[in-house]
């Protein structure tokens, strides 16, 4: 604005949503972050076009082949191909969907519904609300892979049965955070001043207690994102998740456990890819906080 | 009498997202052994900064310049951080508003009062230093007016009243026989009876002990009695300085007369019309006007207001205004 | 003090009760015989499976079932492995201890190593070092705990041989499991060679334990530097500047006790995290624990097993978080007044 710069200087306070932004541009971790997401939310969406090969396709004349800067590398294959000769770069990136994909559907509709239930149980009050918090605080207790593991117990491993217990794990997780910050919200005086101006329950929730809660929902989605990501792979992992053939990360790096003697890279891209996801998950969840924080204590 | 404090045109500069903002501008103030002196100031018009400044709360981002910050006679400015540390915490005591969020909460009061006793002031071995502090915590509880000193010195802050948590805060403030007491606030917030309390206890402390206490409030209404000088602050700038009595009798300055017409002392007001008021609001610190930051507001300003007035002095009495309500020959 | 400790061991024991209504439950959502289920006799052993079908209360309803499951399950009566067809209850103790003794030590090295590390990351504040630790702090929080294992296994055992790659204890040392810690195992035991086991064993303890506590470490040194600049900033240590305390006087009596508190708070979360980790890092390490023995369970379908993992792990948990919660309103009483206000 240099030239139609009036004499009053006029300070604009940034709406919200771009004084967050501004807070996390200035900082380059997050930034970075950012990227890398984007960069595996990209991958994840184009895996079937960019990828050299098919997930599944064996070369057989070149078992075990290591990565292309290696000496015996070929630039066919950029980051080597692993026992049965499959393309790593190729199943890493398909193995984003399983990954990335999977984890956060389950996310999106464990938080629907959990965030539904966790809202109507702080809006209502007394007994029940205590008793949910009780049983709550009993299930949440309980690490959530463990609950995981009980379900796929119930269900058998497979890759749908592996949807339904991460889903079912995180939804408490919801209901819990949210349910305790609307009780936290529901005393407060801003509040009972709407509800003495006569505001219905439904204006209540939606207007004025729900934006002051996003704080606690924009982490516990990140939350549930990451611990999504790293449950369904250490289910993979430990067999009990995605089943062999199909390239998910955790089940590759299960696969490569065998044989980090003789082929250490099998185990290092799956292993990369699994944890930049995670980092730029927790990197942005993170400086979100920070930015959401300062931009409450700025005001 | 001589003056213990003395504080000439001090400057202190925020860098704000705005660009650099004087939050005080060439402020002077000189405080008498063993006085009272009232600093009243609405918010935003920094006398808690001056306060801090005074203690030594600095931020590294304030810049502060002054001709002269001086405590008795140490160039608090010239001073490295350790010695002003020094100085300060042997000299001078501060006591804040909500006194309950000053006081460690997960600690017992008693503990919190026994290590503010100097170590220098007892004798004896280990065993009777320590009990010696027990008697001197509970010596000081007494003086400040509560009797059951064992029970207060077995709770925690969270469980007493804010007079009470006021009180305790007042003798940990003179634990160390203070020159200088800073009390920023200390009854807002607070009811009445507890308020008066709180002034009676001030003022019995600085009588006995030949203590100065710069008083620091929000308006004319908590000018107690015993003040003898009072000063009053409008955004960082200096309005008008002297004795209490004079000021609230025959006030030289707009400012002062406005506060004192929209205060309770104005006895003329006849019930039912409009309360006299200055126009406008206090501006924020990205938005202060130059020369007399009053001008916009003041009902007497002129074209001259744009250039800050300097001091002008009649007897004790010092005001900054171009135009006084009271004419003045002016000698320079 | 008092009454907030009997409510909160009250909420423990319905917890607890809680816990045992789930793990009754679970026994007819699993596929199978919800009898075989719970005590792992066969259908096809038929005398045997006649008289738990008595002894259970499986010819009364389903109320009577439970309450005969609860004086079992009191009794120390959990069934028998599906597979080895060893009494659950007997197994489970030397497991726990092998569980316990990883799990404490990871702990314990966390507590150690992060709250001084936090303490300085948070007085040397956007320092060089400060950035350091709370970058890798923030990126070891992030690594998957079996691929940070296996990247240990590669390095540390592989190539640098520094220690062998899965195990407790070289099984030559032919040490009577007791407790289930091999530490203490061996200190109990009456071989000739005890300070040889002991090495060995540390050698095989070392790498597992490290891999498990990088993940409380990094939070406890994030939450550590966040407490104390927290606490920097609040009202009662500029108070405390004022009356002229010492630096060190405000750091050990002021800052570090009310800095400890979100640490304390935190410390039965990260136990909880701890307890997820410790179930890959032992199948990984191949150690005889809980863990891997409740994974394994779980391939082989082996319900009473699954079970009896599940309630002795969830129990630690709760009781680890319980305590936790007990010495949290005892150090810092101004949360109990919160509590009660509740």
């Amino acid at each position: 604005m240099p030239n139609n710069r009036s004499i009053y200087y006029q300070y604009r306070e940034p709406s919200p949503l771009r004084s967050l932004w501004l807070h996390m541009s200035t900082n380059p971790f997050a930034v970075a972050a950012i990227y890398i997401f984007s960069f595996m939310l990209l991958a994840m969406i184009l895996s079937p076009l960019v990828a050299p090969y098919s997930p599944d396709a064996q070369f057989t004349d070149v078992i075990s082949q290591p990565p292309a800067w290696h000496d015996e590398g070929q630039i066919r294959f950029l980051f080597g191909t692993d026992d049965l000769g499959r393309d790593l770069l190729s199943r890493v990136l398909a193995g984003a969907v399983y990954s990335l994909g999977y984890p956060l559907m389950a996310t999106a509709v464990a938080a629907l519904i959990g965030i539904t239930i966790g809202a109507w149980a702080g809006m209502s009050r007394g007994v029940q609300s205590s008793t949910l918090n009780h049983l709550l605080d009993v299930v949440l207790s309980i690490p959530s892979l463990l609950l995981a593991l009980v379900i796929i117990a119930i269900l058998g491993p497979a890759l749908h049965n592996v949807m339904i217990a991460i889903t079912l794990v995180l939804i408490p997780q919801f209901i819990h955070s949210v349910h305790n910050a609307f009780y936290e919200e529901r005393n407060k005086e801003y509040v009972i001043a709407s509800k003495l101006n006569g505001c219905s329950r439904w204006y209540l929730l939606t207007r004025v207690i729900f934006p002051n809660i996003t704080t606690v929902v924009v982490m516990q989605v990140t939350f549930a994102l990451s611990t999504a990501i790293l449950d369904i792979a250490a289910l993979g992992f430990l067999g009990l998740g995605v089943q062999a053939p199909a390239p998910e990360w955790g089940t590759m790096l299960a696969r490569s456990l065998d044989q980090v003697y003789l082929v250490p890279w099998t185990m290092i891209l799956p292993g990369l890819a699994l944890f930049l996801t995670v980092l730029s998950i927790n990197v942005l969840g993170d400086s979100l906080r920070a930015a959401i924080q300062e931009r409450v204590r700025g005001t | 009498m001589s003056n213990i404090l003395d504080i000439r045109n001090l400057t202190i500069e925020l860098e704000t997202s705005a660009g650099t903002v004087k939050v005080l501008d060439k402020l002077s103030l000189q405080l008498a052994e063993g006085e009272i002196h009232t600093l009243v100031g609405e918010s935003g018009s920094g006398k808690s900064l001056l306060a801090k400044a005074i203690m030594g709360f600095i931020n590294p981002r304030w810049k502060i310049t002054a001709d002269r910050l001086w405590w008795r006679h140490y160039d608090l400015l010239a001073l490295n951080p350790v010695q002003r540390r020094m100085i300060t915490g042997r000299d001078m005591a501060m006591i804040f508003q909500n006194p309950g969020s000053y006081l460690d909460p997960n600690t017992k009061l008693g503990n919190q009062l026994r290590e503010t006793i100097p170590q220098s002031e007892l004798k004896g071995i280990y065993l009777r230093r320590k009990a010696n502090r027990t008697v001197r915590a509970e010596r000081l509880l007494h003086r400040v007016g509560i009797k059951d000193a064992e029970k207060v010195m077995n709770s925690y802050p969270h469980q007493l009243s804010e007079g009470v948590a006021q009180k305790v805060s007042i003798a940990m403030a003179i634990a160390h026989n203070p020159k200088l007491l800073i009390a920023d606030e200390p009854t807002t917030a607070m009811e009445p009876n507890t308020r008066n309390q709180i002034y009676r206890l001030l003022a019995k402390l600085s009588a006995s002990q030949g203590m100065s206490i710069l008083m620091i409030t929000q308006d004319l209404t908590s000018v107690i009695p015993e003040s003898q000088r009072m000063s009053l602050v409008y955004c960082g700038q200096l309005m008008e300085t002297g004795p209490t009595e004079k000021i609230m009798t025959e006030p030289f300055h707009p400012y002062t007369d406005a506060m004192l017409q929209m205060s309770f002392f104005n006895k003329e007001l006849v019930p039912k019309t409009r309360l006299p008021t200055l126009t406008g609001a206090i501006p924020t610190l990205q938005h202060m006007p130059i020369g007399c930051r009053l001008g916009p507001r003041c009902p007497k300003s002129r074209r001259a207001c744009i250039h800050q007035p300097r001091l002008s002095k009649v007897k004790q009495h010092q005001f900054a205004c171009h135009f006084p309500l009271i004419e003045v020959e002016t000698h320079d | 003090m008092f009454r907030y400790s009997l409510r909160r061991m009250v909420l423990l024991l319905v917890t607890l009760w809680l816990l045992t209504l789930l793990i009754f439950a679970l026994n007819y959502w699993y596929p199978g015989d919800p009898l075989t289920n719970m005590t792992g006799i066969k259908f096809s052993d038929t005398l045997a499976y006649q008289q738990a079908l008595v002894a259970r209360g499986f010819d009364g309803s389903l109320l009577s079932q439970y309450f005969s499951f609860m004086a079992h399950l009191l009794q120390g009566d959990w069934g028998a492995s599906m597979v080895t067809e060893q009494p659950v209850f007997a197994e489970i103790k030397p497991l726990l201890g092998a569980t316990l003794e990883l799990g404490l030590l990871a702990m314990l090295l966390a507590i150690v190593l992060g709250i001084p590390l936090g303490v300085y990351a948070a007085i040397q504040q956007r320092g060089k070092l400060d950035r350091l630790i709370m970058g890798l702090s923030l990126s070891a929080y992030s690594i998957p705990v079996f691929w940070l294992a296996q990247l240990f296994i590669l390095l540390f055992a592989v190539k640098l041989g520094w220690s062998p790659i899965s195990g407790q204890i070289d099984p030559l040392y032919a040490i009577d499991i007791n407790t289930g810690s091999i530490l203490i195992d061996i200190w109990l035991s009456d071989s000739d060679y005890r300070i040889a086991a002991f090495t060995d064993a540390l050698n095989h303890l070392w790498v597992p334990v490290i891999v498990l506590s990088i993940m409380p470490l990094t939070m406890l040194i994030r939450i550590m530097r966040n407490a104390v600049l927290d606490v920097l900033q609040q009202n009662f240590i500029k108070a405390a500047r004022a009356r002229g305390l010492s630096d060190s006087t405000i750091m050990f009596r002021h800052t570090l006790p009310n800095a400890m508190q979100p640490v304390v708070r935190q410390l039965g979360l990260q136990f909880s995290v701890l307890m997820t980790n410790i179930i890959i890092t032992e199948v990984i390490f191949n150690w005889p624990g809980l863990g891997s023995w409740l994974v394994k369970s779980i391939y082989e379908r082996d319900f009473p097993v699954i079970q009896g993992g599940l309630l002795v792990l969830a129990s630690i948990i709760l009781l680890v978080n319980v305590m936790v919660d007990l010495v949290h309103a005892w150090r810092y009483p101004h949360i109990r007044k919160e509590i009660d206000a509740k």
